[in-house]
């Protein structure tokens, strides 16, 4: 088992007047550095934006891991069943983080909140929540809006 | 028009359960992450978060975008009218690559088949085959483009986004 990078995917999404949008793809191998490739989407742009009529609204480039080998997942395992993770952050709103079928062992099993509210105090949930927190020392993780998670709340399963 | 950063990086965790039903995670990273920074921490945040899962992970992706924040007014056109271009690989597969919206300008008289002469199609190609900027794209499997083997127009269904219903 090991994790391996895959081929990265450069997209040019264009949309049409209809509103409707779909992508011009290039792909690059592993071994391709990925700073050069997305220094490189201006000038795809550039070069596909002649061939069409419809506008590019978007670029995005992909870097693709994989595992090489995967165990087979536990028995029960539900990918339905998630662990939501409430975080206060920056803005003084409520971010989430998930995770898909969630251990047992980390969901209360007795009192008002059986089945339902994640255990507190875990250090493993703790390790997970800190990382989300304060990041890596190099990189410190937000929301989708770009907002700076502060303080972890609660956790709770959600099932789909 | 000008193309500026999403404001936040994606990386993406895919897992699988038993049932074979797969699922995704996502964390978001400052927009100004480096691919290095970011490919880093989605590599030192994975083993914090499988002991908290019984479903295996599969793949990630680690997702930088830009989006276009003053789109012009778009001409009559139809993304599902794609330039289909078919290409030969080092290992002796193939690799197709589609331009939604593709002018009907930049095909030959029969006008099916892409004139491949034309020096915006010409500089497209190249790209694939030769490189852009001595990066050389590849199929699906790692392997480089080496030519182009085929080229025209067709209306391709797309998996669409953004159609917009009304009455």
């Amino acid at each position: 088992m090991a994790w391996v990078q895959a081929i990265t995917l450069l997209r040019f999404y264009f949309r049409d007047n209809d509103n409707t949008t779909t992508y011009c793809e290039a792909k690059y191998a592993a071994s391709v550095d990925l700073d050069s490739l997305l220094s490189l989407l201006p000038s795809w742009t550039s070069i596909i934006a002649p061939l069409t009529n419809a506008v590019c609204v978007e670029r995005t480039m992909t870097a693709q891991y994989k595992e090489t080998a995967t165990p087979a997942p536990a028995i029960g395992s539900n990918v339905k069943s998630s662990a939501v993770f409430y975080f206060s952050n920056a803005a003084g709103e409520i971010s989430t983080a998930r995770i898909p079928s969630i251990k047992p062992a980390y969901i209360e099993s007795s009192g008002p909140y059986a089945g339902i509210a994640l255990v507190t105090g875990d250090p493993t949930i703790g390790a997970f929540t800190d990382m989300l927190i304060f990041g890596d020392r190099v990189v410190n993780p937000c929301d989708q809006h770009g907002n700076d998670l502060e303080t972890y709340l609660s956790g709770m399963v959600e099932i789909f | 028009m000008a193309f500026a950063a999403r404001p936040v990086v994606s990386v993406v965790f895919t897992f699988r359960d038993n049932d074979g039903a797969q699922a995704s995670m996502d964390i978001s990273l400052p927009g100004a992450t480096t691919p290095a920074n970011a490919v880093a921490f989605a590599a030192s945040i994975l083993p914090l978060i499988t002991p908290l899962t019984d479903a295996i992970p599969v793949g990630y992706n680690v997702i930088f975008g830009q989006v276009e924040n003053l789109i012009p007014a778009i001409p009559e056109s139809d993304v599902e009218d794609k330039g289909f271009f078919l290409f030969n690989t080092a290992n002796g597969g193939r690799s197709s690559v589609t331009v939604p919206g593709f002018k009907n300008t930049l095909l030959l008289i029969d006008n099916q088949d892409i004139d491949l002469a034309d020096a915006d199609v010409s500089a497209f190609v190249d790209a694939f085959t030769l490189g852009l900027s001595a990066l050389q794209p590849s199929n699906s499997s790692g392997s480089d483009i080496t030519g182009v083997r085929e080229a025209y127009k067709q209306n391709r269904r797309s998996h669409l986004t953004g159609r917009r219903r009304k009455g």
